[in-house]
């Protein structure tokens, strides 16, 4: 793939992400009625996806050839029952619906949390990662989901080692806030996609092990939460469908969760 | 020669009255005045001939030689009041403190040689000559001397008020025509405030003020203030703020001593355009115990005065942390970011719950399983232990009547501090002005069905009282600090709070379209104080702002701090300057039972002990209001450290025991502020009647002491038509017409 074509597929990308949020910032922007002269606030918090550009070096099977789009991965459907839940379980003012917001958009530092999916396949510059990074050191908080095997894991270090070349991802302790914040998340399992376990396993390529890794900030704050060989976000998604397992989607609810909650409390 | 001129002395028409005293009605002078200027008029219409230009200079010259002629013959006299010679008395009264030992230059004699010299050049001598002249020094008090050899300075404070207080009461014994004060106007014994300035305008005696030294200092830096907070903890770092009076010097080294250790050094830019720049230097407070604290400026290059570029401030540093509650209905933003903010402040411990599910309080910070298991102090005792509370986003209705009750008390008897947040369920919309909190809050909640928390973009403006207050300070430059606040990102959100009651402060304002609300309130309550903050999103300051940037951090570490620190203890012993400069030992201590009530009756003991362990005289007495508080009274001229005790008991009780420090300096306040103050002498004098002098007028003060209009004055009538002056323009008019007739060759 020569560079011009890989610019092109580029822009079309950013294209068809900025298309989605408007149409997702409208939804939104309608959503704020009045009453007795006060405009409602809105939600606290808002479930916000990075659209991000995708890797052409990464960039296998469905995404491949569309120039971008791995970040739309399960939406809407996973944020809209992961909300419900959400509402049902916490405290928490959630909106119903989700929005995209691209690296480098200063509205991003409005949403003090972000979910990126399918980032065995993104692709952040240097001004993006540099974005990033400012906005997880001022206190943001990122969570990564649905990305298997060793080849995916370098496709995501390939931009994670931008946004911070001096940080290391390590594994999260079983005995972190995170996993106990709200929810003692104790007996971790592996959270499929359905394409996996549609094939009789729980895992892709060769990730066979799940990780919960992650990356902390200088007073031991996790600032980046790492679901790696897993896929919460077909378990959110998937919630309605009786041949994904509940007790799956019962622990990626509560995953998500405490990954909010630890978010909105440290 | 305008003396010689006029006749008279020039302070007798300074205040004096014209009149007329021939008695021929004034009218009549109107009269022959206008028939003279038609008799002119006339005469000049037949000589048409010399034009009309030069017909009007002649005109106005005739006329004003008939006009004068006029004037003289209704005989003009001055009528003036004068002090009656050799009856009366006249104070001066001349700075001997020791800022009058200082030399503008090496070349000079020093300021108090000056004004004696100025004084004894004939001004003394002539003053004795019309009144009895009583001879006065003064400093720290007002003394009379036989003569102005007597002045030797060095005396280690200056109390103007005071002594100017002092003189005036001669005058119910003596007729007291006037004051004179030769002094640089440097007070430094607060003496000097508005109503003594009243008290001495009220007795109609007229004070002249002779300035003394010059009016500002080349090439002298001064350490003019130095504020530290009185207290500290263990481990946190504290922040000294320092005003440094400057005259051209670009910039300067701050450094702050512990003792004699180095603990702190800045390199501090000075204004160039302004005389005074203020500066935080931060400091470690180190482990528990006193930190006997010395802020030095570093010298000019020949700079004279280097006693003025230090000061002295102690600091209790205690290993107890100040404690914030922090009840939150529900994960919020602003929670998360209010405890990254005061994460590193080692001075405060925030303990806080959330409500994160219907069944969950998530808490942090707490020491103990026990601490706040059900969401709530489960005691009175237990909240009395938290200096502050805050209370986010929760429905009034979530706390039971008691729990309501014991709050009211920790603000109203504890003396604590409550700060409630905007939020969905907070203030008005969370019902909070339906409970009996309600009623401490410095404003009234609107109470309508209608939700008055909404979405509002806007900016933070900071107000007159904010400026002031220790949470507005985000610059030490006051000018650069309404900037940082002016530049704060806006804010997402506002809770209307209502109408504000009568004792409420407004520190922050929102800014939104055309109009500003109050944003950040806070008022007084019984022994603690409410606060009231219109928005939960100050959380955008920190995320919408580049990461070095910590306005965010430093509003909340104050506002914490502000919370916190006048909560008092059970019994506290403190002074309002841990330095006494040149002033007296004096502290106040607080006795309180266990319920935080008042104990007037408290048997109270100091015991005060010096540098070496001697132990030094004290003297407790009750306020005499009732109020638990005692004033205590530490009676040791000598300078040094001092650790005071308290002791308290109740009946056969033992009460918690409480040890202050005070510094006391002496010779020190004198080397400061040591420029002339010619604003404030000349207020003196103008308020009083008086008059404000430079050294070198001074020859004609007697003068101006003879008009006086206080002690015993007589009225006099004084002639005005024998003035030269008066004769000398009729025959100048007179020449002037003669002379254009024979310009203009029509004699």
């Amino acid at each position: 793939m020569g560079h011009r074509g890989r610019q092109v597929r580029r822009q079309l990308g950013l294209a068809f992400a900025t298309g989605l949020m408007l149409i997702v910032s409208v939804t939104v922007s309608g959503s704020a009625p009045e009453s007795g002269g006060v405009r409602s606030p809105g939600p606290e918090f808002r479930f916000v996806r990075l659209a991000y550009s995708d890797n052409p070096n990464f960039s296998f099977g469905r995404f491949r050839g569309f120039g971008g789009g791995a970040w739309t991965t399960d939406a809407p459907e996973a944020e809209e029952h992961f909300m419900q839940g959400v509402h049902r379980l916490t405290r928490i003012n959630a909106g119903d619906d989700s929005i995209g917001i691209r690296p480098m958009d200063d509205e991003l530092f409005n949403y003090p949390w972000l979910y990126a999916v399918e980032v065995g396949r993104w692709e952040l510059s240097d001004e993006d990662a540099a974005h990033i990074r400012e906005y997880l050191l001022r206190g943001g908080f990122l969570m990564v989901d649905d990305f298997h095997g060793s080849v995916q894991w370098e496709g995501f270090m390939e931009s994670m080692r931008r946004v911070f070349p001096d940080r290391e991802v390590v594994e999260i302790p079983d005995d972190h806030e995170v996993f106990h914040v709200v929810y003692d998340l104790d007996h971790k399992i592996q959270i499929p996609g359905i394409a996996a376990l549609m094939s009789g396993r729980t895992y892709e390529q060769d990730g066979v092990e799940p990780h919960w890794r992650g990356i902390f900030d200088d007073d031991g704050r996790l600032m980046v939460a790492i679901n790696f060989n897993m896929d919460l976000g077909d378990a959110w998604e998937l919630a309605d469908r009786p041949d994904y397992p509940q007790p799956m989607t019962a622990l990626a609810y509560r995953f998500g969760i405490n990954y909010i909650v630890y978010s909105m409390s440290h | 020669m305008w003396e010689f001129l006029l006749g008279h002395s020039l302070w007798a028409f300074r205040s004096g009255e014209l009149a007329f005293a021939r008695g021929w009605p004034l009218w009549v002078l109107f009269v022959l005045g206008a028939l003279g200027l038609a008799g002119i008029v006339a005469t000049m219409l037949r000589n048409r001939q010399l034009g009309a230009l030069r017909m009007t200079v002649l005109g106005v010259l005739q006329f004003a030689f008939l006009a004068l002629l006029l004037a003289l013959l209704w005989r003009p006299v001055l009528n003036v009041e004068r002090i009656r010679d050799r009856e009366n008395v006249v104070a001066l009264l001349v700075d001997d403190s020791g800022s009058t030992n200082a030399r503008p230059d090496v070349k000079t004699a020093a300021l108090r040689e000056q004004a004696v010299q100025a004084l004894e050049a004939g001004v003394t001598k002539q003053l004795a000559s019309s009144s009895e002249l009583r001879l006065f020094s003064f400093s720290d008090r007002a003394a009379s001397v036989e003569s102005l050899a007597e002045l030797k300075g060095g005396a280690s404070a200056t109390r103007i008020g005071e002594a100017l207080e002092s003189m005036t009461q001669m005058a119910a014994s003596v007729p007291l025509a006037g004051i004179i004060v030769v002094t640089d106007g440097a007070e430094t014994g607060g003496t000097l405030d508005e109503a003594t300035l009243a008290r001495l305008a009220a007795t109609g005696i007229p004070i002249h003020t002779v300035g003394l030294g010059p009016e500002s200092l080349t090439n002298d830096l001064e350490l003019e203030q130095l504020q530290v907070p009185g207290t500290g903890v263990a481990g946190e770092t504290m922040r000294a703020t320092v005003s440094i009076r400057h005259q051209g010097q670009r910039s300067t080294r701050v450094r702050v001593y512990d003792g004699g250790e180095l603990v702190a050094a800045q390199d501090v830019i000075l204004g160039t355009n302004a005389g005074l720049t203020s500066a935080n230097i931060e400091f470690p407070a180190g482990k528990a115990g006193l930190r006997d604290l010395r802020v030095v400026v570093d010298t000019a290059r020949d700079e004279t005065n280097v006693a003025n570029n230090a000061r002295r401030a102690l600091v209790e540093v205690s290993d107890r942390r100040r404690s914030v509650l922090y009840i939150e209905g529900e994960p919020r933003w602003e929670y998360k970011f209010i405890r990254r903010a005061i994460e590193a402040d080692k001075s405060l411990r925030l303990v806080s719950v959330v409500r994160a599910t219907p069944n969950r309080y998530y808490r942090q910070g707490v020491t103990s399983a026990e601490e706040l298991a059900d969401g709530f102090p489960r005691t009175a005792a237990e909240l009395d232990s938290y200096d502050a509370v805050i209370i986010g986003s929760l429905e009034a209705a979530a706390l039971s009547t008691q729990q309501h009750e014991w709050l009211r008390d920790f603000v109203d008897k504890r003396g604590g501090s409550l700060l409630m947040l905007a939020g969905r369920d907070g203030l008005g919309d969370g019902g909070w002005g339906r409970v009996p909190v309600g009623a401490l809050l410095p404003s009234v909640l609107p109470r309508g069905a209608s939700p008055s928390y909404g979405a509002r973009a806007s900016q933070v403006r900071l107000t007159t009282y904010g400026a002031a207050s220790a949470v507005g300070q985000l610059d030490a430059d006051p000018a650069k600090n309404v900037a940082q606040w002016a530049t704060m990102p806006a804010l997402a959100d506002f809770q209307s709070l209502g109408r504000l009651r009568p004792g409420a402060i407004v520190l922050l304002e929102a800014l939104a379209a055309d109009h500003a609300e109050p944003l950040l309130v806070t008022q007084r309550y019984g022994r603690g104080a409410t606060w009231l903050l219109a928005t939960a999103t100050t959380w955008r300051w920190q995320m919408r702002l580049p990461l070095p940037d910590q306005r965010h951090e430093l509003f909340w570490k104050q506002m914490l701090h502000a919370l916190s620190t006048p909560s008092p203890a059970q019994v506290s012993l403190r002074s309002d300057h841990s330095v006494a400069e040149d002033g007296p030992l004096e502290l106040e201590a607080e006795v309180l039972d266990e319920t935080f009530q008042p104990m007037p009756a408290a048997q109270v003991e100091v015991t005060a002990t010096g540098d070496s362990g001697e132990t030094v005289p004290a003297r407790v007495e009750p306020s005499g209001r009732g109020d638990g508080r005692y004033n205590v009274n530490v009676q040791s001229a000598t300078p040094g450290l001092y650790r005071i005790e308290l002791k308290a008991h109740a009946g056969a009780r033992e009460l918690p025991g409480a040890i202050a420090h005070v510094r006391r300096e002496v010779g020190v306040s004198e080397h400061f502020s040591a420029y002339q103050h010619r604003p404030m002498l000349e207020r003196i004098a103008r308020e009083s009647g008086g008059r404000y002098w430079r050294l070198d007028q001074i020859s004609d003060l007697p003068e101006a002491i003879r008009y006086s209009r206080a002690g015993m004055v007589e009225r006099q009538t004084l002639d005005l038509w024998n003035m030269p002056l008066a004769f000398l323009l009729l025959g100048m008019l007179k020449l002037a017409e003669w002379l254009l007739r024979r310009h203009w060759r029509r004699l």
